[in-house]
């Protein structure tokens, strides 16, 4: 039996199509993914993303703590800011990447992916000193609604006027009737967008406010976790399970920037010249899309596989990530190609993300 | 546009029409849908000769590549050309501009009893 979102009637009532995600039976589109995709590009669309985890972090030790157990310092977050961190294992490994939102000076949000949830509450929970933190895991209990694309300002803004002077990172906590709304610039499409968070009965009200329009102005539509899928990788954001898992670390992952200057140190040690790490591809011709498993050579040497693909909606191009088992050549056209079904294609590493 | 009801249909979703001895095969309304958007087709070279049940389409959205299937012996006469820019004429007309091969059959009188009528396709094969 999986999870339903506290919105699934909603998103039945939509039309969606579903699909399991983590154990979550969460929208895969409601029509057409390319759709939803452009949507989101040209002007808004709003994700339900309850599925994600909601665990509270607070107390006088919470920021120390946190900068401990985290890969990023948690107290270089200034109150009402955000930032992207990895939780690692004790070989530097990911046990999840997550994305952490201060809202006071003592209370963090964390939100880890629906797959993580539980490993990340076990290993938080473990390492939980004797006093001064408090943890509370409301994951299932929390409507998480990202609200993307370039009117998304626009459109949340004419719900909560303050929200207008956010910039990126930052967030803000609304009082409501019943509990805080909690509103961050933040996102994972690539488009500008917000990420909302409030219980269960606001968080139905929102959804229901952010499509109804009365203005019509915005046009506002639901969008799936297809399209949330096509405009991370035309973004260059990595996916837990594809990207990043437990044997690699996020230098690997090519995501040092995340990681505390001390903490990287030690990784980049431990990191002889060539394990495998992660790569941004395009292919220079008209392919079908690229899927997970698909094969890179270099010349008629096996490098690697593909992680992540799709058609970008916004170019055609297939793009995506990959697993190579060395350093690679950046925007070198001629070295590399992948085999779809038995046909070569010319493929190049370039730095990530087309839009 | 054909008319479902005047179109042969197999089990694995494809759709046939019958003009003397040349098939125009497509996919049923049912099958598009579950694909969803259809983003990539790869259509046999004309002259190819397929026999019953060979893969010689192959047709990708978003999500998922599904193989397309011979319904007829025969040899490969036309493929539709305009998928090519525009493959999602699939999804909005998958018994019209969305047609994807014509096959010249071997024997004007193939057995086919795998083939059924849309009735029967609907009961029998769509859920």
């Amino acid at each position: 039996m999986s999870h339903l979102s506290p919105l699934n009637d909603y998103h039945k009532e939509l039309g969606a199509c579903f699909t399991d995600f983590s154990g979550w039976q969460m929208p895969l589109h409601y029509g057409s993914i390319l759709k939803e995709h452009m949507q989101v590009r040209e002007s808004v669309g709003i994700f339900d993303i309850s599925h994600m985890g909601s665990i509270f972090v607070s107390g006088a030790e919470a920021e120390r703590w946190l900068s401990e157990v985290l890969a990023n310092d948690a107290c270089s977050l200034e109150t009402l800011q955000a930032h992207y961190t990895f939780l690692l294992n004790s070989d530097g490994g990911v046990i999840d990447d997550l994305i952490i939102y201060r809202i006071t000076d003592e209370t963090f949000l964390l939100v880890p992916n629906a797959s993580g949830v539980q490993a990340v509450a076990e290993h938080l929970t473990k390492h939980l000193p004797e006093a001064g933190v408090k943890l509370e895991n409301r994951s299932g209990s929390v409507v998480s609604i990202a609200v993307q694309g370039k009117q998304s300002v626009d459109l949340v803004g004419s719900l909560w006027p303050e929200t207008q002077s956010l910039k990126k990172n930052q967030l803000i906590a609304i009082e409501g009737s019943l509990d805080a709304i909690i509103i961050a610039r933040t996102g994972y499409t690539g488009s500008e967008g917000f990420e909302i968070f409030t219980n269960i009965e606001q968080g139905r009200a929102i959804w229901q406010q952010l499509l109804s329009d009365p203005s019509a102005q915005y046009k506002c539509k639901p969008c799936g976790l297809g399209s949330r899928d096509t405009l991370r990788i035309e973004a260059g954001y990595p996916l837990y399970g594809h990207e990043l898992n437990q044997s690699l670390t996020p230098i690997q992952a090519g995501l040092g920037f995340f990681v505390k200057n001390t903490l990287k140190s030690t990784l980049k040690e431990a990191l002889p010249e060539n394990l495998p790490r992660i790569a941004y591809y395009k292919i220079l011709a008209k392919t079908p899309p690229p899927r997970g498993g698909y094969e890179i050579y270099e010349g008629e040497t096996l490098i690697g596989s593909i992680t992540s693909g799709c058609l970008s909606p916004m170019t055609g191009e297939g793009i995506g990530f990959a697993l190579v088992n060395s350093k690679i050549c950046l925007n070198d056209p001629e070295k590399y190609i992948i085999l779809i079904r038995n046909k070569k294609y010319p493929l190049k590493f370039i730095k990530r993300g087309i839009i | 546009m054909l008319e479902p009801k005047d179109l042969k249909f197999a089990k694995t979703h494809e759709w046939l029409s019958l003009e003397g001895d040349l098939i125009t095969v497509g996919i049923s309304d049912h099958a598009q849908d579950l694909l969803g958007d259809i983003v990539f087709i790869e259509l046999p070279e004309i002259g190819l000769k397929v026999s019953l049940n060979d893969p010689i389409a192959v047709v990708e959205s978003v999500k998922a590549a599904s193989d397309i299937y011979a319904p007829l012996e025969g040899t490969v006469e036309a493929i539709n050309e305009a998928l090519d820019a525009e493959p999602t004429l699939v999804n909005s007309e998958p018994y019209g501009g969305g047609w994807l091969f014509k096959i010249r059959l071997a024997s004007t009188d193939p057995a086919s009893d795998h083939l059924v009528d849309f009735e029967t396709y609907k009961n029998d094969f769509v859920e």
